[in-house]
């Protein structure tokens, strides 16, 4: 359900929020915690190997 | 008014209603947004769920998950029957085709508690309270109906499934279902996560039925028999007034304020609104260079955990930032939940091609804010 996931740093150079885009045409920024329900599913999808999350550009 | 009491029923007013447990003094409905008033993200309009293996969010707090695409059309109000006295909107679900299903598939609505809302009904534990669940429904298909209540730990689940019968057709039923507490030893959450979900079945297969009746273990929605909206084309089924509470009687609809019900969904999603549509300026803050800076502002709740930010559309040019000293909207090419977000306070870092000037004050602005809303989620 996640396509284009990839992670943006922060000021400090650290990873800060993954964004991706939906497939009903909308876009989430998603914060790296471990409680939030985006977070949770799209870590899943990479755990379950179907999705990979590109790295900070 | 006057009130008989007895050692069943409670307390029985002259309109024959009951309370029968001190619980029913306070508040006492778990389900928020029961009456189906609070629609954020689709303002009363239709939402048609086209990604299998996901939840969509219809009105607040009121989610829906399939493993098929485009079953149901989901609307506030849909189908503008006369709601039942006392109520004003309803959430509607009408089938768009006739599907047979599979034993894998499972197509619901449900919605998560959160388990700080029910920690006290020691569920888990030999204390477990008895709760109540009460509801109007109407259908254009009769017989009996199932849904369920499912909790769990993080990782696996407990259910009850319960069924309730429709006898008239395009008839506003009410329904009531008393379900004993949970005495099975397990480790429901009580905390900022996911505590207790009420469930009501559209369409599942053999995989997601049980016996109705007892609580089990793993996660069940269904029972065998009971009617799949999903297998009739165009059969509807239709909700309001949801309320489930402790003890063994359901007890009036407990209607809340306008402002506090929109603020008890707000913890779980906040769309900033206002009276510019066009070009309407959901958030301000500065520059911090000259193609980069960042806007943000405060919740007006505490969110349940950090939210994530999503944007009715991935074209991003459809936002934009504006800057009062110069009087140019310039459009957006990223934006991201900045890192010092919380569940108070937001930021948001956004991208131009062009327009900055370090430590200028900017706004992030979008085209429509219906078209082209935004809005922050942390739902369960």
């Amino acid at each position: 359900m996640y396509t284009n996931a990839q992670y943006v740093n922060g000021f400090d150079g650290k990873p800060m929020c993954i964004n991706a885009d939906l497939p009903n045409g909308q876009f989430i920024s998603i914060p790296l915690d471990p409680a939030n329900t985006d977070y949770i599913n799209i870590m899943k999808l990479v755990q379950e190997g179907q999705l990979t999350i590109a790295p900070a550009s | 008014m006057s009130f008989s009491i007895n050692g069943t029923t409670g307390i029985t007013f002259n309109d024959s209603t009951n309370m029968a447990t001190a619980a029913s003094l306070g508040p006492r409905n778990r389900i928020i947004n029961g009456n189906m008033l609070i629609d954020q993200r689709n303002s009363g309009a239709s939402v048609t769920a086209s990604t299998t293996g996901a939840t969509t969010y219809t009105i607040d707090r009121w989610s829906y998950y399939t493993t098929q695409a485009s079953k149901f059309t989901i609307q506030q109000n849909a189908g503008s029957v006369t709601p039942p006295s006392g109520f004003n909107k309803y959430l509607g679900f009408t089938s768009s085709s006739s599907y047979t299903v599979t034993s894998t598939d499972l197509i619901t609505t449900l919605q998560w508690i959160e388990g700080y809302n029910v920690a006290d009904l020691n569920f888990g534990t030999a204390n477990a309270k008895t709760i109540t669940l009460s509801f109007w429904a109407y259908s254009s298909l009769t017989g009996t109906f199932a849904g369920s209540v499912i909790g769990t730990n993080g990782s696996t689940f407990r259910s009850y499934v319960f069924t309730f019968s429709i006898a008239s057709a395009n008839t506003w039923t009410y329904i009531t279902v008393t379900i004993p507490g949970d005495t099975t030893t397990f480790s429901y959450n009580t905390t900022n996560g996911q505590g207790l979900a009420l469930s009501f079945n559209l369409g599942c297969g053999s995989n997601y039925q049980t016996t109705a009746g007892s609580w089990t273990s793993s996660n069940y929605y269904s029972t065998s028999g009971a009617q799949n909206i999903v297998s009739t084309n165009g059969a509807t089924f239709y909700i309001t007034g949801v309320q489930l509470e402790v003890g063994s009687v359901a007890t009036p609809y407990q209607f809340n304020t306008y402002s506090d019900q929109l603020a008890q969904c707000q913890r779980y999603c906040f769309r900033p609104t206002g009276t510019s549509n066009v070009n309407f300026l959901s958030s301000s803050g500065s520059w911090t260079g000259t193609v980069v800076g960042f806007a943000s502002g405060s919740f007006p709740v505490p969110m349940r955990a950090l939210p994530s930010l999503t944007t009715d559309s991935s074209t991003l040019s459809n936002y934009a930032v504006y800057t009062p000293s110069t009087s140019i909207f310039n459009p957006v090419t990223s934006l991201s939940v900045n890192g010092v977000t919380g569940t108070f306070n937001y930021a948001i870092t956004f991208g131009t091609a062009s327009g900055g000037t370090a430590g200028t004050g900017a706004y992030l602005a979008q085209n429509s804010q219906t078209t082209y809303g935004l809005y922050w989620s942390a739902e369960l």
